[in-house]
């Protein structure tokens, strides 16, 4: 069934944004993991609501996704701004090497 | 016979994939926030596959135009220029492989034993007026407090860049 | 068509793919043509501006100059800089021109004349600049080197800002008509010059100005045309690029101009909207519709050669400062105006004439000024002699 391919892929995203978010040293690497998980998340809600839709309001699952890349949009402001700000106190974004929790 | 949709559905698969693989395996981190556009591109393709016209073009107007194009900016903000070729280390690469193909294996699994309710597909046209009306009526309450949220959002933004400055 | 043809025993994907097809390559080759004449058009309206005569030797009044620059471009040598981020540098080209011809799915050519009505056309039409600002800074990094990634970088800030208030311009006119698709766009307005978008109400009207102002910050003309500031960046961030891949740039710059002005004159000027009596001749709308697209390309022409060019902080203090509360403010009032005018209908019947004399006035005042200015610039011409 169609519904199982869009399924698949979300959860092959949703790994790939694992594996990022894990793998990277950079801050703004583990940014794009977070976003390619919520997007898989927002495929899995879109395609649910398309195929199994819930009684009388078949649009609840393109709600959900638009308040997803609307709350995307709110997290990756404040998170890249806190990078920056990182940046400017250490001069380099490796999550790693962020040893000192004084500023 | 296939249809259209799923022909299309393999293409955007394969545009999805092919530049997922890059956003996560390339040591090229502006090659990365490049190759998240395509990413993003190719979701809103499954949007309008799914009948989200609307969410569609959100997608591209706000992730691929908004969010993707301040990942840009952020990657060449932060020293990332000097050095492109590695600035986008990995560590513990082979055991996050490892798990991330147990993870997606469980997921499958889960996927393949499960039964989902019976479906019943029905075109639904254009959906810019449902999704206005339901955010304006059923969910008012959470479209407001994601507009304070936002507003939140920029304003603690400006003030953690600005922390720095004054001081 | 497709009946037919699937009568004759073609598959049926074969024939819309084939349809398809077609109506892509008439799209495009008509653009081509488009942006080419542009080029024309603009050198030798330029020209006249600074008296001179401007391209006037390949064919009639140089009208074929701009087939004589693109065999030019196409024998240069393709230089890829070195260091270059080969494969940024390359893919830059192609997504500047999916970009601008992009929005041609969407755009209406006349009355009921389009490639694709898509239910949310205007929102595709502005969401679809992602590409051509991800293309921008592809050149910008890819070319490594300075002027482009400082040109590149302006432009995505640019473009992103403005995206702005162009979209919150245009949400009074989609309040108005009840629509987002182009052709719903245009069916709500009327033919006469009272019965337009721009001219319904004052709100509209500062809602139409705030639009063209971002639209051409959009477009990287003058005056925002910062990107490209030939005395501070050499060319910003096409500086690189020779050959057939600076042909592709400038292709789509001037498409870029045709997207504004069609956009424009659907939105807000009434489209190819006809009177009643002319409405069998439907190919009058085209020529109606081109007209007036025209018009507004010789109005952002004509400001490029008048005026100077903003700084970068003046730039972004007019989209964040001004053009954003300005459109809130013409957004809310005109929310409220559909309310009022919910209830006494007779309003809509006064402002749009009352908002087309105010036009027409300072149109008036325009033209006694210049001809003031004439007399002037004639007294001392006399005087000198």
């Amino acid at each position: 069934m169609i519904l199982d391919g869009y399924l698949v892929a979300s959860a092959a995203l949703f790994t790939l944004g694992v594996v990022l978010f894990l793998s990277k040293k950079n801050a703004i690497a583990i940014l794009m993991g977070v976003e390619l998980i919520l997007n898989a998340s927002a495929i899995n809600f879109v395609a649910f609501g398309k195929f199994t839709p819930s009684q009388g309001s078949p649009f609840d699952g393109q709600i959900f996704a638009i308040f997803i890349i609307l709350l995307a949009a709110a997290e990756a402001v404040v998170a890249l701004a806190i990078v920056l700000a990182a940046y400017k106190e250490y001069k380099h974004i490796m999550v790693d090497q962020y040893t000192k929790l004084r500023g | 016979m296939i249809g259209i949709p799923e022909i299309f559905f393999y293409i955007f698969c394969a545009l999805i994939f092919g530049s997922s693989l890059l956003v996560v395996f390339s040591y090229n981190l502006l090659r990365s926030a490049f190759a998240l556009f395509f990413v993003l591109f190719g979701i809103a393709g499954f949007y309008v596959l799914l009948g989200g016209d609307f969410l569609a073009v959100i997608q591209i107007m706000v992730y691929a135009g908004g969010i993707n194009i301040l990942l840009i900016f952020g990657t060449m903000m932060t020293g990332s220029i000097s050095q492109p070729e590695t600035s986008n280390p990995s560590f513990q690469g082979i055991l996050t492989l490892i798990g991330g193909g147990g993870l997606l294996l469980i997921l499958l699994i889960i996927l393949n034993h499960t039964t989902w309710p019976s479906q019943s597909l029905i075109d639904h046209g254009p959906t810019t007026k449902q999704i206005g009306q339901l955010l304006l009526r059923n969910y008012i309450l959470p479209f407001e407090v994601i507009s304070f949220l936002l507003v939140a959002a920029m304003v603690g933004a400006i003030v953690l860049i600005n922390k720095g400055e004054r001081s | 068509m497709e009946a037919f043809a699937v009568s004759l025993g073609v598959h049926i994907y074969l024939v819309k793919a084939i349809i398809m097809f077609i109506i892509a390559a008439l799209s495009v080759t008509f653009m081509a043509v488009i942006s080419g004449l542009t080029t024309w058009f603009e050198r030798r309206i330029a020209g006249r501006m600074q008296s001179r005569i401007g391209p006037n030797r390949v064919g009639p009044q140089g009208l074929l100059q701009f087939v004589a620059d693109a065999v030019k471009l196409f024998m240069k040598e393709d230089l890829i800089p070195k260091g270059a981020d080969r494969l940024l540098f390359k893919m830059s080209p192609y997504l500047c021109m999916i970009g601008v011809f992009a929005p041609f799915v969407v755009l209406p050519w006349g009355m009921g004349i389009i490639a694709a009505d898509l239910n949310v056309g205007v929102l595709y039409l502005i969401s679809i600049t992602a590409l051509v600002v991800v293309g921008t800074l592809m050149a910008g990094w890819g070319s490594n080197n300075k002027w482009s990634l400082l040109g590149g970088m302006r432009s995505a800030a640019q473009i992103v800002s403005y995206e702005i208030p162009v979209a919150m311009g245009l949400l009074p006119s989609i309040l108005f008509a009840g629509s987002l698709s182009m052709i719903g766009l245009m069916n709500a307005q009327g033919w006469a010059p009272w019965q337009w978008s721009a001219f319904q109400n004052p709100f509209t009207m500062i809602a139409f100005l705030i639009f063209f102002t971002g639209s051409l910050a959009e477009g990287n003309r003058v005056p925002f045309d910062l990107p490209e500031a030939e005395s501070e960046l050499v060319s910003g961030f096409n500086t690189e690029y020779s050959g057939f891949r600076f042909a592709v740039y400038f292709l789509a710059e001037w498409a870029n101009l045709y997207v504004i002005g069609a956009l424009t004159t659907a939105v807000f000027l009434g489209g190819g909207n006809l009177p009643e009596a002319l409405q069998p001749y439907w190919y009058l709308s085209i020529f109606l519709f081109l007209l007036k697209t025209f018009f507004i390309m010789f109005v952002i022409i004509w400001l490029r050669w008048t005026l100077p060019r903003f700084r970068i902080d003046q730039l972004m203090d007019l989209s964040w400062k001004y053009l954003l509360p300005l459109s809130f403010i013409a957004f809310f009032g005109q929310a409220v105006y559909m309310l009022i005018d919910h209830q006494f209908p007779v309003i809509d019947m006064v402002t749009g004439p009352i908002m087309f004399l105010i036009f027409l006035l300072v149109l008036l005042k325009f033209f006694y000024r210049v001809a003031i200015n004439f007399r002037e610039q004639n007294k001392t011409v006399n005087t000198r002699a």
